[in-house]
This record gives C-alpha cells, structure tokens and sequence, in this order.
C-alpha cells in the first residue's frame, strides 16, 4: 500500500528541526524509525502534510554517562540502547523491555523516542482505510461515535508501548524541547490519558532526551523484571506488559517497589496501591499475592483488542507475582 | 501545496544511483520501480513480515515502510548485492545447498537479515539466529532448514575469517 502524500524535511540541526515543527506544527509529524508512523500514513489515519525526519539528527543520537544518569539521545535506536553496557549491565529492566519490542528488525529502526509517542491502538483504527470505509469513521479517525464505547466523542485505544513501564520503575526523566523553551519531566508525564490524543507534548514541542537516574540502578539495590504476553513471542505487540522493580534496604526489607503496567488503557500507568503493598515487607508470599491482587484490580480496563480484561486481569496476577518472585531470588 | 517530484541520490550495493522521486516514495518502491532491483520483494507491506528486509548501512531496514529520503547519504545493500563475480554469497550458498527455500518469496528478506547478523557476529549462537530471524516469516519451509542454512553459513565464515587471519 502506499504512503499518502506529504512533502518531507529534511533538517540538518535541532535548531532547523525545532524551526519547521514550530512553524507547521498542525500539519507535521516527526519521523523517527518510522515502524509506527508510516504505518498509519498507509492507513490513512493519520494524514500529514509535513513529515520531519528527526532520526537522522546527530545531536540526538548518543548514550553517555552524565552527574545525574545515563543520558541517552531521543533519536537512539532501541538496538543501540538495549546493546549498550551503560544501559544492558546498570538498567537491565529497561534492555529487556527494548530487547521484546517487535521483532529486531524494529528495534534497529525504531527510536527511543518513537517507542515512547507511538500512537495508541484499536481493532477499529490499526485497519486499512478499504476496512473502516464499511461504516463511519470512529472518533479517532476524526469521526463522531467511538465504536468499543458505543458512545460518542470518547476514545479509549489502548497503549501498547513496551519501553514506558521499563522506563517508569526508573522514574526516567524526559528532556522536551519546543518554541517556549526546554523542560524536564517524568516519563509517567508524557500521557495525557486520552486514547485520541495521548500525550502532553505542547505544540512544536519534541523529545530530546531520555535520562536513566543513578538512583534506579542496581548498584543502589533496585532489581528488576519485564513480562511481556504475547500473540507470537517472535514478533507481536503486547497483549500485556509488566514492569517490577524492588530495592531492598540493609536489613532485607523492602524499602519501595514500583509496578507499572502497559497495553491494559490508554497509557501506561503505576499501581501505586500494589506498590505500597510490599513496602517493609520481605517480599513474602502472603505480600507478594496481596500485591499482585491488588495490581489486577486497577481501574480503567477496557477491551480495544482481541484479549478479554478479564484474560489480562488474571495475566496482571500472575506477572506480577512471577516478577517479585524472580526479584526475591536474585537479592537472595 | 504542490507535490513535486525532487532528485534523489541513493548509494545502493555500491553504485550511486540517481532519480526523480515523490517524497512519500518508500525504499522499497523507488528501488523496484526507479532502479529495477526487484529482488526484494513486495510482501505485507507493513512492517511485518520482513520480506522487503534490505540493509542501510549494513543494518536490516524493513523497507516497505523505511521512506527513501530518510536514508539519504547512506550504503543500502540489497540482494542483488551479495554475489560477488558470479559467486554466491555464503548465506545463499547454504540456503540453495540445504534446501533453506520453497517457494522463494521470503527468502532475500531472510538473506540479508541473516546475513547482517553475521558480519556483526559470525559466532553467533542458534539462539541469536532465531532471534535475529524472528522479523522474518516464511509460510513453507517451517524454518527448520532456514535455520540449518544459516547455521551452516555461519561455520562457512567463520572458517574464512580464520583462513583470512592465517593468510
Ligand atoms: C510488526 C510490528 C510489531 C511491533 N511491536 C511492538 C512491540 O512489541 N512493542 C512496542 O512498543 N512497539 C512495537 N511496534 C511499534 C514500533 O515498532 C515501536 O514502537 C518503535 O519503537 C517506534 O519507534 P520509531 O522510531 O519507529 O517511531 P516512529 O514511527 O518514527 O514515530 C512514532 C511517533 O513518535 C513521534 N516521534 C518520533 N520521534 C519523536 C521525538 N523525538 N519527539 C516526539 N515525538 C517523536 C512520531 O512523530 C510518531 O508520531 C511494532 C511495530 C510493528 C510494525
Ligand atoms: S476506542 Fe473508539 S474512538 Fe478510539 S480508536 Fe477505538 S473505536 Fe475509535
């Protein structure tokens, strides 16, 4: 199928790339590794006028040690990341996340940034333009009726980034760049929690950076684990993603957990209430199933895919506990 | 806003080449329709099969849905690429020798992916063939002899590497 048409930029610097996004910015999308934008360019549902390519920008491609983390460029290949000794041997929750997206192929094109701003899905919008003509487009598709929700002007597409909750247990830092300057914020804040329009990017604002905190590292006792469920293990989207991560104080408690979740809603998100369900504990059984418990019973599931919630609910339980369990073994 | 077609010079298996192309050309169109090369071929066309496999700067791209402009600049190797003075490539070698093809549709896609990962790692481990294969899908052969030919190819550089030491 081909590409609808649009005129393409080709940028030398940031500065140029940050120039045309903030004049177009309506009309434009950046390119990445392009393993999710072209895509739905094929679908006609996303149509811009204007596509950028970011991914060829060299100040956006390094990983290096900084006083606060490992810095790494949004315009780094996932393959790249996940190969790095700085990120395989001090983030290896975050490797192993990279490590599961698509097939290899992906992960050679795809960007860090472009892993995390993919858009959200839905078996009524990832579909070919011939597909959804049989009946008006859905509220994503710059329609008025959302299909899943019966509803009008709601959509709940569902995010299925892998990188998110990886990133999330390492409270990682995104350095954000637009026409009113540069900012910093938490990963987690980069969803706006709408399945038509996911994220807080501000207009002809971009991803510069990705920053992995000291403090996440195994060297100051976090451990960590990625499940990921599947359709085919060689090359699918995740049906379910969970990310785990513990650190353990002196004594062999547990001095705080973090569990985040991805392709359940419209973002990725922490169950903060599973979390607190570990703290001071040592990662006992009891513990471990409460935990567990209470990340199936967080709030917003809905069905966009083929997979029931209740199926994911039960897969939330059994990740996560099989997740603490492999945590347990490893401090031990 | 009119839509032109602009030049665009691509350095494919060596050789630069030149045409007139729209922007939202992917690689894979201007290199079948622009350039004649049509060894790689036109499968899912989205991104999921990785029959189109081609390698820009020696790394697979899945290039149904890599556009043309954004590799400007850079070596793309295709299948056509891989003999060399009517000498097959030891990756083809052992997909002919071992029997690695049927009907034949995927095959430069699983060549030049297999291939890339053993110029990065010729010691690479069944394991690794697998999961640098696993883009690749082929609805015949059940892998198996894929997997046997690549493993093969693999001792064949390996070997030449050594000799190539030696020597
Ligand atoms: C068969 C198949 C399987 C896949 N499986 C998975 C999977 O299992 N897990 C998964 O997470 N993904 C999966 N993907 C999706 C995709 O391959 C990855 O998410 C990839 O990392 C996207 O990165 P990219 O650079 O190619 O993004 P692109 O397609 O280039 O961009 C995606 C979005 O990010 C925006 N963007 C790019 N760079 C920036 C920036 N610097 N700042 C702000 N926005 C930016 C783009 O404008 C676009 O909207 C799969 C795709 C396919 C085709
Ligand atoms: S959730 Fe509703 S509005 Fe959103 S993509 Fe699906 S059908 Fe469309």
């Amino acid at each position: 199928m081909r590409l609808a048409k649009f005129e393409f930029a080709e940028p030398e610097t940031l500065e140029d790339a940050c120039a045309v996004l903030a004049a177009r910015a309506e009309e434009a999308v950046m390119l990445g590794g392009g393993t999710d934008i072209t895509i739905n360019i094929k679908h006609r549902v996303v149509q811009p006028k204007l596509v950028i390519d970011v991914k060829n920008l060299r100040e956006l491609q390094y990983i290096r040690e900084t006083d606060e983390g490992v810095a790494i460029g949004a315009a780094t290949t996932l393959f790249e990341m996940l190969g790095s000794p700085l990120v395989r041997e001090r983030y290896p929750l975050v490797a192993e996340a990279a490590r599961s997206v698509g097939a290899e192929h992906h992960q050679m094109m795809g960007t860090v940034a472009g892993n995390l701003c993919q858009n959200t899905r839905c078996r009524y919008y990832n579909q070919t333009h011939f597909w959804r003509k049989a009946r008006p487009l859905c509220y994503k598709a710059c329609g008025e009726q959302c299909y899943i929700a019966n509803k009008p002007q709601v959509c709940y597409a569902t995010y299925h980034g892998d990188t998110a909750p990886a990133l999330m247990c390492c409270e990682a830092l995104l350095t954000l760049r637009g026409p009113q300057g540069v900012r910093s914020i938490g990963v987690g804040e980069l969803f706006a929690r709408d399945g038509k329009a996911p994220f807080t990017l501000r207009r002809g604002e971009l991803i510069t950076e990705v920053l992995l905190p000291h403090a996440a590292a195994p060297a100051n006792g976090w451990r960590g684990d990625y499940k990921k469920l599947r359709q085919r293990g060689s090359i699918d989207f995740p049906l379910l993603s969970v990310a785990v991560a513990a650190r353990r104080d002196g004594g062999g408690k547990c001095a705080e957990a973090r569990i985040a979740l991805s392709a359940v809603t419209s973002y990725p998100l922490r169950v903060p209430k599973a979390e607190e369900a570990l703290r001071g504990t040592a990662l006992d059984d009891d513990a471990i199933a409460e935990a567990s418990r209470r990340a199936a019973s967080a709030d917003r599931f809905i069905q966009t895919g083929f997979v029931s919630t209740k199926y994911k609910k039960h897969m939330i339980e059994v990740f996560v506990r099989e997740a603490l369990e492999a945590i347990r073994r490893e401090a031990a | 806003m009119e839509l032109k077609k602009l030049p665009l010079e691509l350095r494919i298996n060596g050789e630069l080449m030149q045409t007139f192309a729209y922007p939202h050309l992917t690689l894979l169109e201007v290199v079948r329709e622009h350039f004649g090369l049509t060894g790689s071929k036109r499968s899912c066309d989205f991104g999921e099969c990785g029959a189109c496999t081609m390698l820009v700067d020696g790394v697979p791209h899945l290039s149904c849905i890599t556009i043309a402009r954004s590799v400007r600049g850079k070596e793309i190797t295709t299948i056509e690429g891989l003999a060399w003075e009517g000498t097959l490539h030891p990756v083809q070698q052992a997909f002919v020798s071992l029997g690695g093809i049927q009907c034949g549709f995927c095959t430069p896609g699983f060549i030049m992916t297999a291939k890339a990962l053993l110029d990065r790692n010729p010691e690479a481990s069944e394991e690794e063939i697998r999961h640098a294969l696993a883009g690749n899908l082929c609805r015949c052969t059940g892998y198996v002899k894929i997997l046997d030919a690549v493993l093969s190819a693999a001792k064949e550089v390996q070997a030449a590497g050594a000799q190539a030491a030696v020597s």
